[in-house]
């Protein structure tokens, strides 16, 4: 019997370590080597600077708009079962792609909740963007060596928007086909437009080859994009050293130690450490005997508080996918629009300026912000550089007060936008004249 | 020779390296190209450009009727003389609203009287006159890929 006990143990073990390649215990050995030999983990480095846990730092929006990344690929690729991209009429008089919305609705078992789920985690991605960058630029992490990140990062942003404008087309509605209708006709006016327009139409005309190439776009192409890019804006995260601090950290005050749990040493030496060069990273190293090492260990706390994070951002999608339905409008009609016709609250903002002039406020204005707002690292070293004007940069800190005049123009640039998207949204009526939301409501799309 | 070696590369490295990397640009140009022309549209499902009307269906004189499918308003001036005003915004191409003043753009606000001169809003131009040709069978032929000026009427009769 006990050789029997002997052996199931023995198999045991022999079981358990073919999954894992390490115990769960205590010792810094053992929380280096759960990092690095798990494949999800190892994207992060063994050893964090303990600011990065601080709520102050990131507030955790970088991290939810990848989460938010993360559900509309699974909400996505649960709803392409059930969708067809085709506006031929079928027998219930409806485009295939609409009346699929409407048995997503109605009839398949989880269907609205996902596409609730898809359509709010869409929105709340474009809105989880705009507030990442605003973080990274008022904590002045877009410079001393990540000016590229930060285009990449831009180039993230753009390709959220442009996910969220082709996935809005798909239910073929009426906010679907005036949307794409307007849209393109935007791009038309731009130099070089019309082929452009050709391209992503397939058409002379907004119709049934624009909703395949759009699904395409949408369920491919830009999701592809997408995730190589990511790759790339974590990969020279980590290859930075980790979230932008300043040089010295000695004087913030840090979580203390005793949050984080003791860590058994279990080196020969009982009273040193040993450390393993894994990777060369940029950054400085605690001098020995000058400064307290303020390095914490990944895990278990970084990837607690992820975790935390990511059950947060489930939830709170949930409760508002079970609560408000995602928009749909009547039927694609090419011949009316709706009156008021509204875009969703992002481009609210583009729509107003479009409202006062097609190609100024259409290609002009946001082209010269988007293109600003990419090169706004490099605008900054070239006035720098040129002016001599050299600014102390102090990278992680929010509101140097060196930096007061940039992160003011920031600032500005971003109520230019919120002021627009609500004017857009509240005080358009009908036929696009201005009401006032106290005296009647604005109705019509702009969700 | 030695010099030249010692400050980079030879002129025999540089050919190789450079006719390497402009056979694989070549090869990716052409690939782009490729592409490019395979994304362009071939055929056009687009909606047609010219549309019949029977001469039965027009409005009374002094009268004006909108044909939605087509986009156009036509009007009637006298017994013979007929004129369609396209009703796409000459702005960014939604379907403008028929109302007293004239007509108003749900999508960016833009206003045109009754004659479709812009009164207001964005849109950059009168909203364009359409070319009526009377063919045989007692029809009107309405070309909406025309764009002529305000005012411009036609013969039906």
């Amino acid at each position: 019997m006990n050789e029997l006990i002997q052996q199931a143990k023995e198999f045991g073990n022999k079981l358990y370590y073919s999954f894992f390649r390490h115990r769960f215990d205590n010792t810094g050995l053992t929380k280096s080597k759960i990092m690095f030999s798990n494949v999800l983990l190892h994207i992060q480095p063994v050893k964090i600077h303990k600011r990065s846990v601080k709520f102050k730092t990131t507030m955790g929006l970088g991290l939810i708009t990848f989460y938010l990344f993360l559900i509309l690929s699974v909400t996505g690729i649960l709803l392409m079962f059930h969708y067809v991209p085709s506006t031929a009429i079928g027998p219930d008089g409806l485009p295939d792609a609409y009346s699929r919305m409407l048995n997503l609705r109605s009839n398949v078992f989880w269907g609205g909740f996902l596409r609730n789920m898809h359509r709010w985690a869409a929105h709340g991605m474009v809105a989880f963007v705009a507030l990442h960058m605003l973080r990274v630029y008022l904590a002045g992490a877009h410079r001393g060596g990540r000016e590229f990140n930060w285009v990449i990062g831009c180039i993230l942003g753009l390709l959220t928007v442009f996910l969220s404008y082709t996935g809005y087309l798909l239910p073929w509605d009426q906010l679907a086909f005036w949307g794409v209708k307007v849209g393109t006709e935007i791009a038309k006016i731009a130099p070089g437009g019309a082929l452009i327009r050709g391209i992503l139409l397939g058409d002379t005309d907004v119709g049934s080859e624009a909703l395949i190439r759009f699904y395409v776009l949408h369920v491919a192409v830009l999701p592809a994009v997408m995730g190589f890019l990511i790759a790339v804006h974590f990969f020279r995260i980590r290859k930075d050293g980790g979230l932008a601090r300043p040089a010295n950290t000695q004087n913030e005050k840090q979580i203390p130690d005793e949050e984080f749990g003791e860590v058994k040493n279990n080196s020969v030496f009982k009273s040193a450490r040993s450390y393993k060069l894994v990777e060369i990273v940029k950054g400085n190293e605690p001098k020995v005997n000058e400064e307290t090492d303020q390095m914490m260990f990944a895990w278990p706390k970084l990837i607690t508080r992820e975790l935390i994070v990511l059950m947060g951002t489930i939830a709170f999608l949930s409760l508002i996918s079970v609560l408000f339905d995602a928009p749909l409008e009547g039927p694609a009609d090419p011949n009316h629009p709706t009156n008021p016709s509204k875009a969703p609250w992002y481009f609210l903002g583009l729509q107003e300026l479009v409202s006062y002039h097609g190609f100024i406020g259409g290609i002009v204005i946001p082209g010269i912000m988007a293109g600003g707002v990419m090169f706004l690292p490099y605008i900054e070293i070239f006035l720098e550089t040129f002016t001599k004007t050299y600014r102390k940069n102090i990278p992680g800190v929010w509101f140097a007060r060196e930096r007061n005049l940039e992160n003011s123009l920031f600032i500005g640039m971003y109520l230019f936008m919120l002021i627009l998207i609500i004017i857009g949204v509240y005080f358009r009526g009908e036929n696009w004249a201005i009401v006032y939301p106290w005296v009647e409501t604005a109705v019509g799309g702009g969700h | 020779m030695a010099k030249e070696k010692k400050e980079g590369k030879s002129r025999r490295e540089l050919i190789t390296i450079g006719s390497a990397f402009g056979l694989m640009g070549l090869a990716a140009a052409g690939t782009g190209g490729a592409i490019f022309k395979y994304m362009f549209p071939v055929v056009s499902y687009g909606t047609p450009q010219k549309f019949l009307i029977p001469v039965d269906d027009l409005p009374d004189v002094g009268d004006e009727l909108v044909f939605d499918d087509m986009k156009v308003v036509v009007r009637r001036h006298s017994e013979e003389k007929v004129a369609a005003i396209s009703l796409v915004c000459t702005h960014l191409g939604c379907t403008v609203n028929v109302v007293e003043t004239g007509f108003q753009c749900p999508c960016h606000g833009s206003q045109y009287d009754s004659d479709g001169l812009v009164v207001g809003g964005p849109a950059p131009k009168t909203l364009p006159w359409l070319e009526v040709k009377v063919v045989p069978g007692g029809q009107i032929e309405i070309d909406t890929g025309t764009s002529l000026p305000e005012n411009t009427f036609f013969e039906v009769a």
